[in-house]
């Protein structure tokens, strides 16, 4: 009779054990009631990048924002994100200038409030959302391999991350390919940076998204790699009209989402 | 990123980086990269211990996440606004150009993107008393400046305003990567590129992929410029005119004007302005 002793490392009990918040109600519209999965990856590729950035700072604010905060429904989801920035589009100013917005339209609700406490409660509320915002700048991809790396240790150490996100990951392909030997497709260059940072992060089970600019790479292409590690899908178009395509791996589906851009809000029907 | 040696931690001695040579870890980023419990069971070290040189090496690097309060409160702080001058601009960007971004003017050859540059340049140094970098490529005229600077201001101190404005003449995208990375750089609060598309001129002929790389690289060190020191970094770009999507040969009549520097560049400045000759609308911006 043999008997197997499993061990594990005391990382990975405590990753074991513990539980990150979750994403219920991110974008209902693409990602169901459940929201995205712990652990799922996502993608978001567009051709010219005008809207990634703009849907990736709601989805941010969504996140951060606290669920109630003296007694007002904020509805946010009360999470952690950390953000890797590549291509330097995200700006924090103006994330704040969207949030102090949509904290507006919702105080509005509760016209007892203005016009005395508005403001200074709105600023409150902006401070204590960013604390649960965190930022890496990288300049080169040197840069953004060991920015990989202490993300790891940092989410390991605070459990209220609930999602990496990274902005793009495509941003040094071009320069790479001139300093390297092979030559990479931008398809391969992705894939081997992502599985860098996905295999640093596996034992976290965080949700990680990235987003890809198509410049030129073909669609056809894209349908024919294998992605194991890929959940969703999405893609982002702004020629003839303003659509999202959305592929669900975990479900099988793939439906088109039309997109209206809203005092500079995207809504997603 | 640095070659592992005994410097990054006393206790990396000769043998255990021979030892770790032989499995292919050389640099920082290797070690850094490699799994805790591996590299503790190979060269024989405790984990806490991996885990500490790995701490000095991500420190080293600069590599620590910044948390949104505290960016947003740098962030109050160091931004300026580079303003034009020219009032009806000024109203168009709300105050003026915010710090920290890449800023693109393209347009027809005589259609004023120098003069844009050159009045940004004497307003920015004589009024809002910042340091100026202009670099150009061809024969830019230090008089127009001071003309501008004194239809500004009436009686301005302008030998202290021109001592601002640095001229640099370059001939080659080399010279100027090679600028970008010199300490000087961090004083200047604006830097204007005059322009960037003759340095790509005798590159875009030359495989297209080869040109990209380069814009690519340029494109991240002007980034770099633009956030780290929290200045305004502004390009320069011509024109070239492809026929719209789906006209024929024969529809020669609908062009539209695209920067010169290509489809990659087009998502590369975080707002861009086209300026027009007097007939039609002076300015149009496109921001993100």
């Amino acid at each position: 009779m043999a008997n197997t002793v499993k061990t594990e490392s005391g990382i990975d009990l405590l990753q074991r054990l513990s539980v990150r918040p979750k994403l219920l109600g991110l974008q209902n519209e693409v990602f169901g009631e459940n929201g995205p999965q712990p652990g799922d990856v996502i993608e978001i590729a567009e051709k010219n990048s005008n809207l990634k950035t703009v849907l990736l700072t709601q989805w941010i604010i969504q996140c951060i924002l606290p669920s109630v905060w003296k007694g007002i429904q904020i509805a946010g989801l009360e999470v952690g994100v950390v953000f890797l920035s590549t291509d330097h589009h995200f700006s924090p100013l103006h994330l704040v200038t969207v949030m102090e917005r949509r904290l507006k339209r919702t105080l509005r609700k509760y016209p007892e409030l203005l016009p005395t406490s508005g403001l200074p409660l709105i600023s409150e509320i902006v401070k204590d959302s960013l604390k649960r915002l965190s930022v890496y700048e990288s300049f080169n991809k040197t840069e953004l391999l060991f920015n990989f790396c202490s993300t790891k240790t940092y989410i390991l150490s605070h459990l209220q991350f609930s999602v990496v996100i990274l902005d793009s990951l495509s941003a040094f392909y071009w320069e790479d390919r001139l300093s390297t030997s092979t030559m990479q497709s931008l398809d391969k260059y992705c894939q081997s940076l992502l599985l860098c940072l996905i295999e640093k992060l596996k034992q976290t089970n965080i949700t990680i998204i990235y987003t890809v600019q198509q410049f030129l790479r073909e669609t056809h292409e894209r349908q024919n790699a294998e992605d194991p590690l890929l959940i969703y899908s999405l893609f982002l178009e702004n020629q003839s009209q303003t659509m999202i395509h959305v592929e669900d791996r975990r479900n099988a589906t793939k439906f088109s989402k039309k997109i209206e851009i809203l005092k500079g809000d995207l809504l997603i029907n | 990123m640095n070659l592992l040696s005994e410097s990054v931690s006393p206790l990396l001695t000769k043998d255990k980086l021979e030892l770790l040579k032989s499995h292919k870890i050389f640099t920082t980023l290797d070690f850094v990269q490699y799994n805790n419990e591996k590299m503790a069971n190979l060269i024989v070290q405790n984990v806490s211990e991996i885990i500490k040189i790995k701490d000095k090496i991500l420190a080293s690097n600069n590599s620590k996440p910044l948390r949104g309060d505290k960016m947003y409160d740098m962030l109050l702080k160091r931004t300026i606004m580079i303003h034009t001058g020219i009032e009806i601009v000024d109203k168009m960007f709300q105050g003026g150009i915010p710090s920290g971004r890449l800023v693109e003017v393209y347009g027809d050859s005589g259609s004023g993107k120098t003069q844009l540059a050159l009045q940004l340049s004497a307003n920015t140094a004589l009024k809002q008393h910042y340091e100026v970098c202009y670099i150009t490529t061809g024969d830019t005229n230090p008089k127009r400046i001071l003309e501008i600077m004194q239809s500004l201001v009436k009686d301005g101190d302008y030998v202290k305003g021109l001592e601002r404005i640095t001229f640099c003449h370059i001939h080659d995208v080399y010279q100027l990567l090679e600028m970008l990375w010199t300490s000087e750089m961090k004083r200047y609060k604006l830097v204007i590129i005059d322009s960037l598309a003759t340095l790509f001129l005798p590159i875009r002929g030359d495989s297209f992929n080869d040109s990209i790389s380069l814009l690519n690289k340029v494109a991240s060190d002007l980034k770099r410029q633009a956030v780290v020191h929290q200045c305004v970094v502004l390009t320069i770009n011509h024109v070239s005119r492809w026929p719209t999507d789906g006209t024929t040969a024969e529809a020669q009549g609908a062009t539209s004007p695209t920067p010169f520097l290509g489809r990659y560049w087009c998502s590369v400045p975080s707002l861009r302005l086209y300026s027009k000759t007097p007939e039609q609308q002076p300015i149009r911006t496109n921001c993100r």
